[in-house]
């Protein structure tokens, strides 16, 4: 056997480091519940999201009033309570909007209720 | 030398069925050997180890002790690009340095630590070679399919590590 041969085999005898050794499992283990907590943590948020989108009412199309006849509607109900209106000066009136043959949207001061009219 | 529980290529599950932490617990000797010799460093080879055990466990198929052997060899060898030059090198040298008394890392780990650097300035695929089969005690076969090339490959790598080794350390 040549000296390479002797040296590889000393090298090959030589002995792990026990403490090393001794911390890939715990490691592995440690890792492994991040991983389970972080997947739970975002299954949990991606319920909750659901849970709260479904609260929100999707927007419905209002129909338009017959002649002579008014809506009041409010669009969206899980809102919070509008605060009181403020008081418009007399130069900026708010306009009505035309929204159909013969039908405006009335100004309102209420930002969530939404007032029809049909002539 | 080969300690495994099951027979190469064949699927660890299929030849005893065991838990995850079985697994971890039978073969982490073998994969951080594995690594710490490629890699020279027991920091390195842990980190290595971790992340072998963590493909084992997501892995769907069918892993063997090949599997797991190439997997350690790619992991460690990406490990390796990942360095500076200067850093392998002395990482290597620390490979001998472990697990013994000031007095007798004195003695015995002259020529060792030179041997370790030498290994070092192998390239990869010769290095690779030299440890599983010299080291790590596979055969050319069990070798060729770990690093899926062909045995002659193999022996021609190992004989060109061996001749770059003799010629310097002469």
């Amino acid at each position: 056997m040549d000296q390479l041969e002797l040296l590889l085999s000393d090298l090959r005898e030589e002995a792990l480091p026990e403490d090393s050794l001794g911390r890939i499992a715990p490691r592995v283990q440690r890792t492994l519940r991040r991983r389970r907590m972080t997947r739970f943590a975002l299954a949990t948020a991606a319920l909750m999201a659901l849970c709260v989108m479904s609260l929100y009412r999707m927007p419905v199309d209002v129909p338009l009033p017959e002649p002579d006849e008014a809506i009041i509607t409010v669009p969206d109900l899980a809102l919070t309570i509008p605060a009181p209106a403020m008081l418009s000066s007399r130069r900026a009136k708010p306009k009505a909007i035309v929204v159909g043959e013969g039908t405006l949207q009335l100004a309102s001061t209420d930002q969530n209720i939404v007032i029809y009219w049909s002539l | 030398m080969f300690e495994l529980t099951a027979p190469f290529g064949i699927p660890l599950e299929a030849s005893s069925p065991v838990s995850f932490d079985d697994l971890v617990a039978r073969h982490q000797a073998m994969v951080f050997r594995t690594a710490w010799r490629l890699l020279g460093s027991a920091a390195d080879a842990e980190d290595v180890a971790q992340l072998v055990f963590l493909k084992l466990h997501g892995y769907r198929g069918e892993a063997s002790a090949a599997w797991i052997y190439r997997v350690t060899v790619n992991l460690s060898l990406d490990q390796i690009r990942k360095r500076r030059p200067q850093a392998e090198e002395g990482a290597l040298a620390s490979l001998v340095a472990a697990g013994h008394s000031p007095e007798e890392q004195f003695e015995q780990s002259e020529k060792l630590v030179r041997l370790a650097r030498l290994i070092a300035r192998l390239p990869e695929r010769e290095r690779a070679c030299l440890v599983l089969r010299d080291l790590e005690g596979l055969n050319s076969r069990e070798v060729a399919v770990i690093l899926e090339c062909s045995e002659e490959t193999v022996r021609s790598a190992i004989h060109r590590a061996k001749e770059k080794l003799k010629q310097w350390i002469s």
